[in-house]
């Protein structure tokens, strides 16, 4: 089986130049699991995960135990939001995408999702086009669609 | 030899200064040169303490690394740094100086790097519940462990080296040069209340977020942390008695690290790959590089020139006691304080014999030879306050800082640093010529 046919197709692009207090806000209504950062071209520059924006927003130095200590801690995230509404995606997006393209087998993927330690992989085209992405849970279902329809 | 063994030091030495390479690195290279090239044997250099590797340092550093690891577990060094946070009411500046004094504490009995380590994280938050800025709270604890790890014998890595070099026990540490820290604390504080008293100020609801932090949700394993701390009470009193008993202090700390593994049950893999191990390299590096200079009689043509610039007698080394604590102050705030005295020690060994005769204990410790052995520890700790790079601790600190969006400049942490050491060896050579050569007790 090959990632061209078990990816999703639906994206959210947004410009390099953007602040990151309209993307957090933007974040809870998009559909895709990241937020794509492309060029004028269409080309894919970065990524923004989840995990790029926790970073900023929420305090690194607090270890789980640590935080038990806090009661509350809304303070600290606007405290946050005020600091950093201002920056630009470029600076925080994760510049270093590892993708797959549409004729990559599902055993290709698995191993370089694997590898690069994520949970989605952006799929793109020979010139670099994003054309959409593709999760575990994806080849999860893909391997469901395999086995079980067969037994 | 002679030119051979000279060669590996003085080119070591300056590469670890350029911190191009990582100092473990150049350590442990200049060290296998120094067997290969057949400066030292190998037996010399594993077996023969005087020109070798010290043993005792470094089973020493071990294994006070595994119970400290140990005892992080716990959560309670958390604890303790909220509790005194609670307890300075919210008052920034209360807060500083309660984070200075457990800072330098921890340091006297803690590594400095673990307590700075340990405390950081605790400071940013508070620092951001306060809406202050955490780099001056950062600095200070950075300063604070450097000036507490030096009233102890386990204080800090050239005591440690000091007192193996010259047969001291723990309670010599505390009878000569715990006073004098206690003392360079107090004026410390009252210097910093002068300076930040007034500059910080904080709204009183930032204060309630600090009385409403919960420290009692931190102790994360109450079983463990009775343990430890019995182990960790245990071995201080073993380091109290330990000269009593005619134990070496690693022999104190390895009963202590056996035990505490013993009873914890954590696996011993993840304990013992959490011991520093690129710093224990650079010692037994270090070690071997010098003694490969003390065989082929380099350390003792430095230690002639140097007793003719000051001219120690059987009667008296005032000079020398002043010249080192500066020297070793403003040494190791330039460069690392722990090759600086791995070098002073063997020097000062090679002067004690031109001047005595003789190197036993009793010789090295005789009231004459006393003030310079404490004049090295106090210049080369406290020196290493002047600078971002003068002790590990301030190194920490800066990296912790700059990830949590904080950075320090190399020039920021000298307009904090370099007047605290220059306060604090000027106080030392106060002390050391009142105390030494005045009122002689």
């Amino acid at each position: 089986m090959l990632v061209s046919a078990i990816y999703s197709p639906e994206f959210t692009t947004i410009s390099p130049d953007e602040t990151l207090g309209h993307v957090l806000c933007l974040m809870p209504s998009i559909r895709s699991k990241l937020l794509y950062v492309t060029g004028p071209d269409g080309r894919l520059l970065g990524v923004v995960s989840s995990f790029d924006l926790l970073k900023v927003m929420l305090p690194e130095f607090l270890d789980a135990n640590l935080a038990r200590s806090v009661s509350g801690g809304d303070n600290l995230l606007l405290q946050a939001f005020t600091e950093h509404s201002g920056t630009k995606v470029s600076e925080v997006m994760t510049r270093k995408v590892v993708s797959c393209k549409p004729d990559d087998t599902v055993l290709e993927l698995n191993a370089l999702i694997r590898e690069s330690a994520v949970n989605v992989l952006p799929v793109v085209d020979a010139a670099g086009k994003l054309l959409g992405e593709v999760t575990r849970r994806d080849i999860l279902n893909a391997v469901a669609k395999i086995c079980c329809a067969s037994s | 030899m002679f030119w051979t063994a000279t060669a590996i030091f003085v080119i070591a030495y300056a590469v670890i200064c350029s911190e191009k390479i990582h100092k473990t690195k150049v350590a442990v290279f200049g060290a296998a040169l120094t067997l290969i090239l057949k400066v030292l044997t190998q037996h010399d250099a594993l077996h023969n303490i005087d020109l070798g590797v010290d043993w005792n340092v470094i089973f020493l550093l071990i294994s006070m690394m595994i119970i400290v690891n140990i005892m992080t577990k716990t959560g309670v060094f958390q604890y303790v740094a909220i509790k005194s946070a609670k307890l300075g009411k919210g008052n920034p500046f209360t807060i500083m100086a309660i984070f200075a004094v457990v800072t330098a504490v921890a340091s006297a009995f803690l590594d400095n790097v673990t307590t700075v380590l340990l405390l950081a994280p605790v400071t940013l938050l508070i620092a951001r519940e306060l809406e202050v800025d955490p780099v001056p709270y950062l600095i200070t604890e950075a300063l604070a462990s450097n000036i507490g790890g030096t009233a102890t014998l386990i204080g800090d890595p050239p005591n440690i080296m000091i007192a193996s070099k010259a047969g001291f026990d723990f309670m010599d540490f505390i009878v000569h040069l715990a006073p004098a820290i206690i003392v360079i604390m107090v004026i410390w504080m009252l210097v910093w209340k002068v300076v930040f008293g007034k500059r910080l100020h904080v709204r009183e609801e930032l204060k309630a977020r600090i009385m409403a932090m919960n420290e009692n949700e931190l102790i994360k394993d109450p079983a463990l942390l009775k343990k430890s701390g019995a182990v960790l009470g245990l071995t201080i009193l073993g380091f109290i008695l330990h000269g009593f008993f005619h134990y070496e202090p690693a022999t104190v700390a390895l009963m202590g690290a056996a035990t505490l593994l013993l009873l914890s049950n954590e696996e011993p893999h993840h304990i013992l790959a959490e011991v520093e191990w690129p710093t224990i390299f650079f010692f037994i590096g270090l070690f071997i590089i010098i003694g490969g200079t003390v065989k082929a009689g380099l350390i003792e043509w430095l230690s002639q020139q140097v007793i003719n610039l000051t001219g120690p007698t059987k009667e008296s080394m005032f000079t020398l006691t002043v010249v080192m604590v500066w020297f070793s102050g403003i040494a190791s705030a330039i460069v690392d304080n722990i090759p600086f005295v791995a070098t002073m020690n063997p020097l000062l060994v090679e002067m004690c014999q031109k001047v005595f005769g003789a190197t036993d204990p009793a010789t090295l410790q005789n009231p004459v030879m006393l003030p310079v052995w404490w004049a090295l520890a106090l210049g080369a700790c406290l020196g290493g306050n002047g600078t971002a790079i003068g002790a590990s601790a301030n190194v920490i600190v800066v990296g912790m800082s700059e990830k949590a969006g904080h950075k320090i400049s190399f020039v920021r942490f000298l307009k904090y640093g370099t007047p605290v050491m220059f306060l604090t060896v000027f106080l030392s050579m106060i002390y050391l010529w009142l105390r030494y050569y005045v009122l002689k007790f």
